[in-house]
């Protein structure tokens, strides 16, 4: 019997561990709620498309922090110097709004308070940096596939809409695309591999992940779609911009003129004047 | 409702003030109601100066046009009080209206459900007008129907570039043919003297309306594309949560002004069908499509007709 633990230092643990609960659910909380909304960006020790956030809370206000969780372009734009400073260090990249309520961020906040303080993170940050990253290499096959994956003509596995539907890039291989949402052409500079698989697999903007939402886009997609990205990006200037323009306009105009034409042939033999003129002139004398 | 509950201070004193706004309206509403009918009853029974509606088609128009402003300049800031009012507020109220308002028409006024309209007395006009519109309509309302409907049928068509681009262009050529007929059909009600005498200001304000709706319609077709797939993304899961009474306003919150357009004028068309001539789409004669032919005999002596002398015209009975 020397596994059972003495009942007495039994109860003592639940006691110290319940005590501990609500911390650790917590940090767990805002573990969770960081992964969701932050992770496509931002991960703990190194950089990713947003800055290392290690010690950010030591650095930074709470209220500071509120502020650009919430909105960080209203904030940049009320003309906080720190705000601006950091928006500028960060090649202006914009950071979404995130959709949490004050108790949540504070939750988020208790996670990265977790990192310990500055000091520290200067050296984790030093370890990040002088630890090369694994090299990521494309195939031919990747972008292939992840051409195919961006247009559609290979559906993603979980059924989810092509990319085209709302994003543009300029390649002779391509349609032209949407333009409900941001120009990638040039994403792969600008995000490179890290932030376009981490925002393929968590979007951090609304209509994006409503569209994901029940049909995740797979590591492995999110890799190809990268590959045909950069690709896309260094051939960039051999296709030039292309407008819907023309298109519209002659699908547009023919379409109208065939459906004109279609109403006129089918109704050819209608009444091409009034049943009874001299109801109508009646009526207009009456008037 | 995670939405209500994270919405800071000052924006729940606005919604408060929003509904007792609503509740006031609500129950002035007899009473003015009243009022006027009072002052019919008791005023001389002059008829009015004859309305000039080409003016008031303007005025409308250019109202239209400056709350379109104010609303785009609201969604460009991100205004959360007003998404909330648009995307959440409106749409239970446009509905509630639409519901009580048609069903209070129907039982009550059951005789002025109507178009109001008559293609017995002239043709040209209206068939060049009603046949573009009202098939292009139809063509539209079904395809977001079936985007509401069937999202990843659409989703799963799209999934080939040539055909997303016939459905995109099928039907931004159906819209561009609405937009003409409901043109040809303004000009038609604001320059025949016989459809004015049937005209009402209510009239106008389904013109600007549509305007509005079919013109937004067209822009985000071309200038947000591909409307097809990302409808069916974004849009009908916003739409499925305002059913399913768990609104979720985040995706469409995000979205360019002119969508936001697009969808407030439509709720707005709901909310206005009982007060206006859509009501007629309510009672279309659909079984006309099935319904056989109607034997119409003339009760006339047949014989007298054949010689032609008794009856008055000289002519045979023929349809045409």
């Amino acid at each position: 019997m020397t596994t059972m633990p003495h009942p007495g230092r039994l109860l003592r643990m639940s006691i110290v561990l319940l005590g501990l609960l609500p911390a650790t659910a917590g940090a767990q909380d805002g573990e969770t709620l960081f992964k969701q909304n932050c992770g496509a960006c931002h991960v703990i020790g190194r950089r990713l498309v947003g800055p290392d956030l290690t010690g950010v809370t030591e650095k930074r206000s709470k209220e500071w922090l509120h502020k650009f969780i919430r909105s960080s372009q209203t904030f940049i734009k009320s003309g906080d110097p720190d705000a601006v400073a950091v928006f500028k260090e960060n090649n202006e990249l914009i950071m979404t709004d995130i959709n949490l309520d004050e108790a949540q961020i504070d939750q988020v906040l208790a996670y990265l308070g977790t990192f310990g303080k500055p000091a520290e993170a200067a050296t984790a940050t030093a370890t990040a940096d002088t630890v090369p990253e694994a090299p990521i290499t494309y195939t031919d096959a990747d972008r292939a596939a992840g051409r195919e994956l961006f247009d559609g003509t290979r559906a993603l596995s979980a059924r989810g809409p092509a990319c085209i539907s709302c994003h543009n890039v300029n390649s002779a291989s391509l349609m032209v695309g949407g333009t409900l949402a941001k120009d990638l052409t040039e994403v792969h500079a600008r995000m490179g591999h890290a932030g376009i698989t981490g925002i393929l697999g968590a979007p951090p903007f609304p209509a994006m992940a409503s569209s994901y939402a029940n049909a995740p886009i797979t590591a492995e997609e999110a890799h190809q779609l990268a590959a045909f990205l950069e690709e896309a990006n260094t051939r960039r200037t051999e296709v030039p911009a292309r407008s819907a323009a023309v298109t519209y306009s002659m699908f547009g105009g023919g379409g109208l003129a065939l459906i004109l034409l279609l109403i006129g042939l089918h109704w050819r033999r209608r009444l091409k004047g009034s049943v009874k003129q001299d109801i109508l002139d009646r009526q207009l004398r009456s008037i | 409702m995670r939405f209500l509950q994270t919405a800071p201070a000052n924006e729940t004193i606005a919604m408060i003030v929003i509904a007792t706004v609503l509740v006031l309206l609500l129950f002035a509403l007899p009473t003015i109601l009243r009022a006027r009918r009072m002052a019919v009853e008791l005023g001389p029974m002059v008829r009015s100066q004859p309305v000039n509606y080409p003016i008031v088609f303007l005025v409308m128009l250019a109202a239209a046009g400056a709350v379109t402003y104010g609303l785009k300049l609201g969604w460009d800031e991100n205004i959360p009080i007003l998404n909330t009012f648009t995307f959440l507020v409106l749409p239970y109220l446009a509905l509630a209206i639409f519901l009580i308002g048609s069903i209070y028409r129907y039982m009550n006024r059951g005789f002025q459900v109507s178009s109001l309209s008559s293609n017995f007395l002239e043709r040209k006009k209206l068939f060049w007008g009603s046949q573009p519109f009202h098939y292009g309509l139809l063509f539209l309302f079904f395809g977001h129907l079936i985007a509401f409907l069937f999202p990843a049928s659409v989703i799963a068509w799209n999934h080939m570039p040539v055909r997303l681009l016939i459905l995109e262009m099928t039907a931004f050529a159906f819209g561009l043919a609405t937009l003409l007929g409901l043109l040809l059909l303004i000009r038609r009600r604001l320059t025949n003297r016989r459809v004015l005498m049937v005209t009402n200001r209510m009239d106008m304000l389904v013109y600007v309306v549509l305007i509005t709706q079919i013109v937004s319609g067209l822009i985000v077709a071309y200038a947000n594309r591909w409307g097809s797939s990302w409808f069916a993304s974004t849009l009908t899961p916003y739409l499925r949560s305002v059913f399913a009474f768990n609104p979720d306003v985040a995706a469409v919150s995000a979205m360019p002004w002119t969508v936001k357009l697009h969808i407030f004028s439509a709720y707005f068309i709901v909310a206005i069908i009982p007060f206006t001539r859509f009501m007629h789409f309510l009672v279309a004669p659909v079984d006309y499509l099935w319904r056989g032919y109607q034997l119409v005999i003339w009760n006339w002596n047949r014989r007298m007709i054949r010689q032609g002398k008794a009856w008055h015209m000289g002519h045979r009975a023929r349809n045409h």
